[in-house]
């Protein structure tokens, strides 16, 4: 009993050294996150966004790399901009581009991680939702699946 | 100003209160990591690199966890030795997809989009981890090395009251977040 105390203690402590690290980095980058919201629409995007198979995929993606929506936050407003008449490239882009890297995500990395990491990450989550986004926009369909549940109009998360 | 305002309420309420949970619960994986992983992974990792990546990609796609709290688990295991571009694998894979967003993606656009979705993402964030990799290697970089150098600067002082600080708000909201999770859930079900 006493050595899963110490096994716990143990965990908790070294919790404790790596959020010593990176708390004053989140605060900064949910401060920064604080005057993108300010500046910049999640929701006006589609408006940028412009046509073609190309285009709208590089520009949706360069929208979602700074913004700090998780997986599920993400949800809404990609359904919201194909809804909007994004095509399918540029929806899945933002999708993957948002959530894998933020402006607090940023932060973090700087505070945990190398110099060559936290540049690499948000590149290379450009590159994935660009690829992606292409990928759909060449080879992909935009016809729903036969079974078609109205998930776009009530956005979760 | 009054729009600043409404912008740090935002960051500060409804992002951290949606961040809270799965970053307190990455914290607390990354120190089980901390704790549990053998002492030097770098031996196994080395001599199996593309092994290392599969299972990570494996670990991050169906996952639930977000860029910030990805990054806590990735720096654990980059200290112990993992191989960056498996660590990146997890960071692309990870925070990009999980369970709820493979099922949206096939209502939301379609079947085929999915397999694009999935595959794309496995295939680049492979390709990401061989070329981080390759950029190590080909630089002489240690990565075990560098991981928490740059918090050095910062004094002890304001690691602690930054501690204090983050440790309110999270108590504040985490509240509010765990709330509204339930809620999500509930509505995804629901569909």
């Amino acid at each position: 009993m006493e050595k899963t105390v110490d096994i716990v203690y143990d965990i908790l402590a070294a919790s404790w050294d790596l959020y010593l690290d990176v708390a004053i980095f989140m605060l900064f980058g949910f401060f920064i996150a604080g005057l993108l919201y300010v500046f910049f629409k999640a929701d006006q995007i589609k408006r940028h966004l412009g046509t073609g198979k190309i285009r709208p995929v590089f520009l949706s993606a360069l929208f979602g790399i700074p913004l700090p929506l998780c997986s599920c936050g993400v949800v809404p407003v990609a359904a919201s901009l194909k809804k909007q008449g994004a095509n399918s490239g540029a929806a899945l882009s933002f999708m993957i581009a948002t959530p894998e890297s933020g402006v607090d995500s940023i932060a973090v990395s700087w505070a945990m991680l190398d110099p060559v990491m936290t540049v690499l990450r948000p590149v290379a989550g450009f590159i994935t939702a660009v690829s992606t986004g292409i990928a759909q926009n060449f080879f992909g369909s935009e016809t729903p699946d036969k079974t078609k549940t109205d998930l776009i109009k009530e956005p979760g998360g | 100003m009054p729009r600043l305002k409404k912008g740090l309420t935002y960051a500060f309420g409804e992002l951290l209160s949606d961040i809270a949970r799965p970053f307190v619960i990455g914290m607390l994986i990354a120190g089980g990591i901390t704790f549990f992983f053998p002492e030097d992974l770098t031996a196994w990792a080395n001599e199996h690199t593309f092994l290392s990546m599969l299972v990570m990609l494996g670990a991050g796609i169906p996952m639930y966890v977000c860029a910030t709290s990805s990054t806590p688990i990735a720096a654990a295991l980059i200290l112990k030795g993992l191989n960056p571009g498996a660590a990146l694998v997890f960071l692309l894979a990870g925070p990009a997809t999980n369970a709820a967003t493979i099922n949206i993606v096939k209502n939301i656009f379609n079947t085929r989009a999915l397999v694009i979705y999935l595959s794309m993402i496995a295939v680049c964030s492979l390709a990401m981890g061989f070329f981080v990799d390759w950029i190590y290697a080909f630089m002489h970089l240690s990565p075990t090395v560098m991981v928490g150098q740059a918090s050095e600067v910062i004094p002890h002082v304001l690691q602690l009251t930054g501690a204090v600080v983050l440790t309110i708000l999270l108590g504040i909201n985490g509240i509010v977040g765990f709330r509204r999770m339930i809620q999500t859930h509930a509505q995804v079900h629901a569909h």
